[in-house]
């Protein structure tokens, strides 16, 4: 414990030695003796790093033309080689092609050049005021009125305009500047718009609404997941009066961006983009068992000291994220999240609750003006969610299954047809086939729910037949003789 | 119930007292550094704003008694107000603090102090902090017009500079001597009248030497 505690309190003063890490922030004894264990580990891996651009470059294809196909095909893939870490030299890019602001950035041409010249924000001089203090260690940022900190204005003044009711909240700064330094401004911005609105998903949607009310309910969430998966220590935080406010609000409001190594930020950033919100859950509890036998014996004091500032081991993404996808959460965060609703919706709901009142119809609101002032993006979103679905009208997926309501059409106009015309091997097959399909349309991932329809109805149909055929052939009559005589 | 007990003894840190101390008061006015000033005797000029609560403590001694002062410095900005509210409960003592080089952050004061009385317990001390004295050629506030406002409203008023280290232990010194003198001072009128807890009770200054986490109930926040 008392190493941690002196290498955490070196400050990185602005006087001190100018050298840089290779992501730009000013070194400090303890990165140096990091990037010499990665100097030595770099010979050996780079032939490895190199054949990993080379597959990542032959998956997006020429300025990220394929990769929306890719994607389709082949989503287990592109999940596993996201997790293992996007290259340096593409994550600009595919932070982009993964959240989906590329397609936002084409069809807004000129609206982010409109926002930063041409609008007001009442919120300009909370910017300013957190400018300079956001990755104050960072190269880019360091200068004042430098490039870094113009572009890290303009973004955030654009989006404080662009979402009025939103503005500009505290922790949003870590976010723009993660981006900057990855993507142009225009970028960083649509890309901030894709997490906080949506184009593929929209993994911060409502966070930074007033009154942080998903913040709330994310630390509910994480405080019950804490209890379930470490019983020990969510035993020990409840005696030690510890909650998850004291040192997790800032990994759902900034996702890990604020006070973590740069190299773990990164690596959480890849798979957040992908994934969604559930990773900050899952690296959170990561977290907690990396450290969980030191953390289990520790008073209220040294606990908290220990919950915000990680030992070095903990925050290395190779150990830290095969240990958060091993929690599964998804499922589970769905439940506390009903039962987070009901305890404020409960006839003991206190002020929290009405503070909820004015959020759901502010936020019921925003999405009306949305579709008013940004319609191209507002009204986009839900279709090109469907459009771009892995079972969209792009997809064989879509089309296939749309084809083979033919043979249900076939089928259905057959039947008035006289049952001598029915083949019999014909219909059995088509039995067979049909029932065949239903299986895959259910196994397949993502389950195909209109091959499922499709084939369903062929069955039905086609058993139909099959039975005519039958009656007609006379093998269901047997018995009506045997009565008649 | 305030009392006096035995030195508590945790990992060689003895003390007599815990009291919990909230930092509030606007974005940028300087908490973050009021509070690294008192507690690690650094300053930073590139630190980062503060995003939800951040914690310390230093102890210090008050008459001859050991107090160990745990200091939550919350965020400035009014949309963390709702995270940063849950923290003023059971706090014995407040920190308001303005920069005496931008008059909105005095005018702001006024809605941090309905803030805390709001929120906090009705006997909570509170010490209006004007820093960044040291910017002298910017200063927009006065130091009579904050004197002024904070007698009339029973505050306790100093100006400081964390840059300079001016008065910053000053402030908290006075704050903790005001709470014990409370502590102290309630301890003797429930001692001297047994019957008449009504009064000790109702001056809901939680703290307590026996039990570490006796005073900072508020710990416990209702999400």
């Amino acid at each position: 414990m008392d190493k941690k505690k002196e290498v955490n309190d070196i400050e990185p003063g602005p006087d001190s030695s100018r050298s840089v890490d290779r992501f730009g922030f000013i070194k400090t004894e303890q990165s140096n003796s990091q990037e010499g264990v990665l100097k030595s580990r770099s010979t050996h891996e780079r032939g490895r790093e190199e054949r990993r651009i080379r597959k990542w470059r032959k998956m997006i294809g020429a300025g990220g033309s394929d990769w929306k196909q890719y994607c389709r095909r082949n989503p287990h893939v592109v999940k596993r080689r996201i997790r293992k870490g996007i290259p340096d030299c593409l994550r600009g890019l595919v932070w982009q092609l993964i959240s989906g602001s590329r397609d936002l950035l084409l069809m807004n041409p000129g609206v982010y050049e409109t926002l930063v010249i041409y609008e007001t924000s009442t919120s300009e001089l909370e910017i300013i005021r957190d400018i300079s203090r956001t990755f104050p260690s960072h190269v880019f940022f360091q200068q004042r009125h430098g490039p870094g900190q113009r572009s890290l204005y303009n973004v955030l003044k654009a989006y404080s305009v662009y979402d009025r009711d939103v503005g500009y909240v505290q922790g949003m700064g870590f976010i723009a500047g993660l981006l900057l330094l990855y993507m142009s401004e225009e970028d960083a911005f649509w890309l901030i718009v894709a997490l906080l609105k949506g184009a593929v998903h929209a993994p911060m949607e409502g966070l930074y609404q007033p009154g942080l009310p998903l913040v709330q309910q994310y630390l509910f969430q994480f405080e019950r997941l804490v209890r379930e998966h470490m019983p020990k220590l969510g035993e020990h935080f409840i005696e030690e009066m510890i909650n998850p406010s004291m040192y997790a609000s800032q990994w759902f409001i900034t996702v890990f961006s604020y006070s973590f190594p740069f190299p773990m930020t990164l690596r959480v950033w890849d798979v957040f983009l992908y994934e969604g919100i559930k990773v900050v859950f899952q690296v959170g509890l990561a977290l907690l068992r990396f450290c969980h036998d030191d953390l289990v014996k520790l008073p209220f004091e040294e606990l908290l000291h220990s919950l915000r500032n990680f030992p070095e081991d903990a925050t290395d993404p190779d150990k830290l994220l095969p240990i958060a996808f091993s929690f599964k959460v998804l499922s589970h965060l769905e439940e506390l999240e009903k039962e987070y609703r009901k305890r404020l919706e409960g006839p003991n709901a206190s002020s929290s609750s009405k503070r909820l009142q004015p959020l759901k119809s502010k936020s019921m609101r925003r999405v009306g003006s949305q579709v008013l002032s940004n319609s191209n993006v507002g009204m986009a979103t839900a279709f090109k969610a469907f459009v771009n679905s892995p079972v969209g009208p792009k997809t064989t997926h879509f089309w296939g299954p749309v084809a083979n309501w033919g043979f249900v059409l076939a089928g259905l106009v057959d039947l008035n047809k006289p049952p001598e015309m029915i083949s019999g091997n014909m219909t059995a097959a088509m039995c067979v086939y049909s029932g065949l399909f239903m299986r895959f349309a259910w196994m397949v991932q993502p389950r195909n729910y209109l091959l499922l329809a499709c084939h369903a109805s062929n069955e039905t149909v086609q058993l139909y037949h099959l039975s005519r055929c039958a009656k007609a052939q006379g093998y269901l009559d047997k018995k009506v003789p045997e009565a008649q005589q | 119930m305030a009392r006096r007990a035995a030195a508590w003894e945790q990992g060689g840190d003895e003390y007599d007292y815990l009291f919990k101390v909230v930092l509030i008061g606007d974005s940028g006015v300087g908490k973050s550094n009021l509070l690294s000033r008192f507690t690690k005797n650094t300053f930073s000029l590139d630190s980062k704003s503060t995003i939800g609560v951040e914690f310390a403590t230093r102890t210090t001694q008050v008459e001859g008694k050991t107090i160990k002062a745990q200091i939550w410095d919350t965020a400035g900005q009014e949309r963390y107000r709702a995270i940063t509210s849950a923290y003023y409960r059971g706090a014995v003592g407040a920190l308001l603090v303005y920069d005496v080089t931008k008059a909105t952050t005095f005018e702001n004061v006024k809605r941090w102090l309905k803030e805390l009385r709001d929120h906090a317990d009705a006997n909570i001390v509170i010490m209006l902090i004007g820093n960044k004295t040291d910017l002298k050629h910017l200063r927009s506030v006065a130091a009579e017009d904050a004197a002024g406002f904070a007698e009339r409203e029973g505050l306790f008023f100093i100006e400081t500079s964390a840059l300079e280290a001016t008065n910053v232990d000053k402030a908290f010194q006075t704050v903790l001597a005001e709470i014990y003198r409370i502590v102290s001072k309630k301890a003797l009128s429930s001692s001297e009248d047994s019957g008449a807890g009504v009064v000790g009770e109702g001056q809901s200054i939680q703290v307590s030497a026996g039990d570490p986490n006796g005073g900072v109930s508020s710990r416990c926040c209702s999400f």
